[in-house]
């Protein structure tokens, strides 16, 4: 099990300021390790990747990391993403999302990307506040918390962002947790493999924002949290609606094999040009 | 009678004391209680001898700044690691 850290020192920008900018004990540092474990572990090389993400502390990510990185606009991570694999489809695109960047702004895109399943993998760390901002409410923020522009309970309910995914027509979408980081190692390789639209939700915490109001405690509080309310798909699927109440699924959700967006576009190229598909 | 058994050499665990925020992540969920924290929320090793080197301080770690080495994870056995995933 040794050698972890050192294998992520190899992916690191040393040049870039260290230690990162997130809160001590943030789960954006322990979904970067996961990320950089997954991508040794498929063997791919730094120049075949592109890490795309947009706005807010996942924003930040690419910063640090040794591939080829774009830091794009608010909820228009998966628009540039989709333009730089159309354009060179050998390239690994993966898109780091936050739980705004992905469903509240950019929620259009990523519905749609998910139904037009092109080749990428769409990476969601969900923290159910906006976190860098000041902590306002998000899309996913659960009801009856609370947040700094929902002092008296939100009264909304929370997308959820893996359901929604399977619904839009990702081809494989699966749910992690940042507790469960060597889980969330096999759940990443898996999507990176996977040709189409994959979609990997991070369930994370921000406990200075949301955990601090809704006096849920440090960072190891909020893990200890992740730990009791996550269960396995696998034994899920044996209990009843109300046990299930309070619980998240962790694991692969949907696993299925849909015609991918780049291959049907190759087609309909071939066609134009009179050339016959076999 | 003597203790015949050999004493198994402890794993080394090295803390960046320049990357580590003191969240307590690693020594909250060590499963042996080999890391405790310092008075600031700082972690050390407290108890080496009881660390069974799981290497899940080192996954969780958010900061990459705890490293844990033992024996057998020298620099030849890294290097047939390393040719393999090539």
């Amino acid at each position: 099990m040794a050698g972890v850290t050192e294998l992520i020192h190899k992916y690191l920008r040393h040049d870039k300021k260290f230690p990162h900018v997130w809160c001590p004990g943030c789960g954006i540092g322990i979904m970067l390790g996961a990320l950089i474990r997954a991508i040794d572990q498929c063997g791919f090389a730094k120049d075949e990747i592109v890490l795309v993400a947009g706005i807010g502390c996942t924003g930040r990510l690419p910063v640090y990391v040794d591939f080829n990185t774009l830091h794009t606009t608010h909820g228009r991570a998966l628009t540039f993403a989709t333009g730089v694999k159309l354009a060179n489809p050998k390239l690994k695109v993966i898109v780091v999302m936050g739980d705004g960047d992905a469903v509240a702004i950019g929620g259009n895109h990523f519905i749609h990307a998910a139904r037009r399943n092109i080749d990428l993998t769409a990476i969601i760390l969900n923290n159910s506040v906006y976190g860098m901002t000041g902590g306002q409410f998000s899309p996913t923020t659960p009801y009856g918390m609370r947040t700094t522009t929902t002092m008296f309970s939100n009264v909304e309910q929370a997308f959820k962002i893996s359901e929604l995914a399977v619904t839009a027509g990702a081809v494989f979408v699966a749910r992690g947790s940042v507790y469960h980081a060597k889980m969330l190692d096999g759940l990443l390789e898996k999507a990176f493999m996977k040709n189409g639209f994959s979609v990997v939700e991070v369930v994370s915490h921000c406990h200075t924002q949301y955990g601090r109001l809704n006096r849920m405690g440090t960072a190891v509080e909020m893990m200890q949290w992740q730990k009791e309310h996550a269960i396995t798909v696998e034994k899920a699927a044996g209990m009843a609606d109300e046990e299930l109440a309070d619980k998240f699924k962790i694991g692969v959700l949907i696993d299925r094999e849909l015609p991918v967006f780049q291959d049907e576009y190759d087609k309909v190229k071939a066609r134009a040009k009179g050339i016959s598909i076999p | 009678m003597a203790d015949l058994r050999r004493k198994k050499e402890p794993p080394k665990i090295d803390i960046y004391k320049a990357w580590c925020k003191g969240c307590g992540i690693c020594a909250s969920f060590c499963p042996t209680g080999a890391l405790a924290r310092d008075e600031a929320g700082y972690p050390y090793v407290k108890e080496p001898e009881k660390c069974i080197s799981c290497g899940w301080c080192e996954i969780r770690c958010p900061d990459f700044a705890i490293t844990v080495k033992h024996k057998g994870d020298d620099e030849k056995a890294r290097g047939i690691r390393e040719e393999a995933i090539q």
